[in-house]
């Protein structure tokens, strides 16, 4: 940065000179277009949110910048005040009438090396209750309450608190800073997913990798629940910045990927079009060859302006969205389904006053047996390749009761023109008033219905092809009646197949065939040795679970916690066995 | 009118506000801390002399490490223990640069704990890091990975602690810099460990290396000062002596002229003295104690060679600090057959390689004697030192001045430039 784009940054933090002819003069924007980089890339901040956001985490900063070719650098010193409206804080506002925000200092060093280039922003006094956020530090003190709780015998109190350990971490020091003299000693060792000699282009896969191993414990893991909130931080910036994806991205997927492609129709009632994905094609490539007008999806092409590479604590942020196949019925889709579109309403008859500009976006809906973690349900909006805010599981509101299927879409929208108006100051939220909020969400809703259209369809058929198998399934008064709760207040969605294993081990094998498994060995309401009445307790724990299930009662639970409630159920039922 | 006003306020709970606001005290934090001035605080890493020791032994025995490997690279592994100014890693960047490397550094600098020390001279520092790490970050001559840590080199050697699990997720690094200000059996305020312990924390962290790697130790010698690792030189030396009197007691005589026949006697003498021999000594022994701990690692040997040795004067009027550098070379890994019991024979290779570090211990050499010799090498040091210096920020002509009364070693920058013309 000169020292006018410094000085014109420090004076108006919260207002950035970007995509504005300002930015021109500055040097901020291309010369020729103030939306592009002076290389060409479309230019991401807009508001100055971004230095912003750097004067919430520390009350001291600095910023080290330095230009190509000159041969100074520049280093900005900054002091903020938390921002008061109590006049008896601030004598010196109250003589002149004017807030002061803070102190700056700009110093020039010399240097010989001209060619060196870039800014820094270095935060150098985290706030105290930022550090303790990002290290989690209330879970970890409520977990230390717990144990403690337990080691002095107060089961009672123990069990009051609920907060667990996260399974995967970066570690915990309880007495951080008490001791002035003295190491830093670890209450609890760092359990990360990835060991020291992994490269750091390898360290996200990983974290994915290990989320996905909770799919044994819970029918949908979750990121709260198997990481603390450094690991979940560098989770979310992976989704926020436009940075490649962990494997593949969703229109460079080809055939090995086991999925069925479909073109999403624009038409108010239309119907999408399955593609072929022959081997060796990609879905772009499968797009541009066999959908009318031969479209090109442009997002995830080459960047002309070079991508970018963002690496966090030696880990290299990539999308943290995989798209290979969960299977959840055993007797379910035996392939993901891949549907992609692009829309670029006319609007040229509209009057220009109130179309609020031109939008044109491409997205895909990702349908899978289930949705890993929990937090990728949903539709996800990048505008210029980055997002603020996280997936919306709501999809935009969409009103059809699908329970089930919702909660196994992934859908990004990537947006190459528009909507940008229409995100709120937050940069989380849309203001749902705007009319390109209403035309995005008027595709995505026809593009959900497409999808569970064609789900329903392929499934329906699947099942038809299985009637035989189905058909010597007998089923017990007890299992109809729980089908028919089901389907009562889940529709055409088939029922979870539950199965009672014999052990933990082979109950986790169950669960990866798609099974909602239990553990006999884990409910002693099920361990009994006559043959007959075993059949019939397990026949009623499966519907048992199916009922609730259909409520939504076990949703969320680890697969330990609904044995547990399970067995306390049918213990107030069942005669217990003999000891 | 505030709740304050009117005398009901809460009781103030200081662990809340600490929790939020962090320091309590006024304005002094918030500061601006005055980067514009230069700087004029001078330390014995600023005298000439550390500046043979940067180029001649870290930057050049860097280098030909890296020239030397099968496969390049683009990044250099670097343990070390940088001031705010990063002196040390601005060389060897400086050096890597030049043949497209860049560094991804490691290391401790204690002094950078914003609950220590004076606020001012911390601000001064933290601000000198802060420019020191961004200039060589947007000279692309470190990596975005490149981290300092505000702890102890010494918390290492402690089980649990940040420091050691820090260095724990670390891979293994190309380049070991312990440039310690003080000897190795300095305990730090606090600690139960010293920094010979971190030392060896070091040495099993690296111990699963497969490539050369450099281990730099600049350390205080003094016979009061040996502690627990100078009874481990000591002990190390015995024992070679017990399995190799005449190779090994010829070549450890030679290197502190003494009489092989009345060598126990000499080596007592020595360990005892504050002249050449005694560093020759501490240099064979630390040196002996690195092969016996490479020769213990049945499965994982490696082989330990003195690269260079310099001594030179900070506290006294002797050298007084030794600058060790050792190449170690791992070899490859033994497998013992499933039947080999509890007895195995290792290759008995140790003792031999004892004669060659005594021998290359016998050419330590004195720098400030050097300096004063060779007007070369007096002259580069003074141009690099100030140059060096420059870049960091530093007031010139006040580091002349220091330098012109320094109570060891002064030196007169223009007294060279005359003697050069």
């Amino acid at each position: 940065m000169s020292h006018q784009t410094l000085s014109r940054l420090l004076h108006s933090i919260g207002g950035s000179a970007k995509r504005r002819e300002e930015g021109q003069e500055l040097g901020v924007t291309a010369k020729d277009d103030a939306d592009r980089t002076p290389k060409g890339r479309l230019l991401i901040g807009k508001i100055g949110i971004g230095l912003f956001s750097v004067s919430q985490l520390a009350r001291k900063f600095r910023i080290v910048t330095k230009v190509k070719g000159e041969s100074y650098r520049l280093i900005a010193e900054i002091s903020l005040r938390a921002y008061s409206e109590d006049d008896s804080d601030d004598d010196e506002s109250e003589a002149d009438d004017s807030f002061i925000s803070g102190d700056v200092l700009i110093t020039r060093e010399h240097t010989n090396d001209t060619s060196a280039h870039g800014t820094d922003v270095v935060l150098d006094d985290v706030k105290p209750r930022v550090r303790d956020l990002l290290r989690s530090a209330d879970r970890w003190r409520s977990v230390d309450e717990k144990a403690a709780a337990v080691a002095r015998g107060d089961f009672e109190f123990a069990a009051t608190i609920r907060t667990e350990a996260p399974v995967y971490h970066s570690g915990w020091i309880a007495d951080l800073g008490v001791r002035e003299d003295g190491a830093d000693i670890l209450s609890r060792p760092p359990n990360l997913p990835w060991g020291a000699s992994d490269p750091a282009g390898s360290r996200m896969g990983k974290l994915m990798d290990a989320v996905e191993r909770e799919f044994t414990k819970f029918e949908r893991p979750d990121l709260a629940n198997t990481l603390d909130t450094y690991l979940e931080t560098i989770w979310t910036l992976a989704l926020s910045v436009p940075v490649g994806y962990v494997d593949k991205h969703p229109f460079e997927l080809t055939s090995d990927a086991s999925v069925r492609l479909f073109w999403i129709s624009n038409e108010t009632r239309g119907q999408a079009q399955e593609l072929d994905l022959p081997p060796g094609k990609t879905v772009r490539l499968a797009v541009k060859e066999q959908v009318k007008g031969n479209p090109d999806l442009l997002d995830g092409a080459a960047d002309p302006a070079g991508g970018f590479k963002v690496t966090l604590d030696g880990v290299e942020l990539k999308r943290p969205i995989r798209f290979k196949f969960i299977r959840t019925e055993r007797r379910g889709l035996e392939k993901t389904m891949l549907f992609v579109g692009r829309y670029a309403p006319n609007l040229h008859r509209v009057d220009r006053n109130v179309t609020g500009g031109g939008l044109e976006l491409e997205g895909y809906l990702f349908w899978n047996g289930r949705v890993v973690p929990k937090e990728n349900n949903g539709v996800l909006i990048r505008i210029r390749g980055s997002s603020g805010a996280l997936f919306d599981p709501t999809f935009f509101k969409y009103q059809i009761s699908e329970q089930t299927r919702l909660r196994q879409i992934t859908s990004e929208l990537f947006i190459q023109r528009g909507l940008d108006a229409a995100l709120n100051i937050d940069r989380e939220s849309f203001n749902f008033s705007h009319p390109h909020v209403q035309l995005v969400t008027l595709w995505l809703h026809r593009a959900i219905r497409q999808l569970t259209n064609k789900h329903k369809d392929l499934s329906g058929r699947a099942r038809e092809n299985r009637r035989d198998e189905e058909a010597a399934d007998l089923r017990s008064a007890v299992a109809t009646y729980a089908e028919t709760v089901w389907r009562s207040h889940r529709g055409s969605e088939p029922p979870p197949e539950v199965t009672i294993s014999p052990d933990v081990f082979r109950a986790q094998e169950a669960r990866q065939q798609g099974y909602i498994a239990y553990s006999r060995h884990e409910m002693p309401s099920l361990a009994v040795h006559q043959s007959a009445v075993r059949t019939d307790r397990d026949s009623r724990a499966k519907a048992l679970v199916q009922v609730l299930s259909a409520f939504g009662v076990l949703d969320d639970r680890s697969y330990e916690e609904q044995q547990i409630m399970i067995d306390a159920i049918l213990r107030i039922f069942f005669e217990m066995p003999a000891q | 009118m505030s709740a304050q006003d009117h005398g009901t306020s809460e009781p103030e709970n200081e662990e809340d506000l600490r929790a939020i606001f962090g320091q309590l005290v006024g304005a002094d934090i918030d500061a601006p801390s005055g980067l514009a001035s230069k700087r004029r605080g001078f330390l014995p890493w600023h005298h000439p002399v550390k500046q043979v020791v940067r180029d001649r032994q870290w930057a050049d025995l860097t280098v030909r490490l890296i020239k030397a490997r099968a496969t390049q690279g683009d990044t250099l592994r670097y343990f070390t223990l940088p001031g705010a100014d990063l002196l040390d890693v601005r060389v060897l960047a400086e050096k890597c640069s030049a043949i497209n490397v860049r560094i991804e550094y490691f290391g401790f600098n204690s002094g950078y704990v914003a609950a220590q020390g004076d606020l001012t001279e911390l601000n001064e520092d933290q601000g000198a890091w802060i420019s020191a790490e961004s200039a060589l970050r947007q000279a692309n001559r470190i990596t975005g990975d490149a981290v300092i840590l505000p702890d102890r080199l010494e918390d290492i050697a402690i089980n649990n602690s940040q420091a050691a699990e820090q260095l724990r997720l670390r891979d293994i690094f190309d380049v070991v810099n312990i440039d310690a200000c003080d000897h190795l059996a300095y305990k730090p305020t606090g600690r139960d460990v010293c920094t010979f312990d971190a030392l060896n924390a070091i040495l099993k962290h690296q111990m699963v290396a497969k490539r050369p790697w450099l281990l730099f130790i600049t350390t205080r010698v003094h016979p009061d000062l040996l502690g627990q690792p100078g009874l481990e030189f000591q002990r190390a030396i015995s024992e070679n002596l017990r399995a190799s009197a005449e190779q090994f007691g010829g070549a450890l005589a030679e290197a502190i002229g003494a009489d092989p026949t009345r060598l126990l006697a000499a080596l007592a003498g020595a360990w005892a003295s504050t002249d050449s021999s005694f560093l020759k000594l501490y240099t064979i022994g630390l040196g002996k104690f690195l092969l016996q701990f490479f020769h213990a690692q049945p499965n994982l040997p490696a082989l330990v060679e003195l690269a260079s040795a310099y001594a030179y004067r900070v506290h006294g009027d002797q050298p007084d600090m030794l600058a060790l550098a050792f190449r170690i070379s791992p070899e490859a890994q033994r497998a013992f057959p499933a039947n080999a019991g509890g007895v195995t024979v290792v290759p008995s290779l140790e003792p031999q390689r004892a004669v060659k570090l005594a021998e290359r211990a016998q050419r330590l050499q004195d720098l400030d004697r050097a300096m004063e010799a060779e007007p070369d090498l007096r002259s580069e040091a003074l141009r690099n030192t100030e140059s060096l210096l420059r870049s960091a920020n530093y007031d010139e002509q006040a580091w002349r001045d220091w330098l012109a009364a320094h109570p060891q070693r002064p030196m007169t920058v223009d007294e060279v430039v005359v003697e050069l013309s």
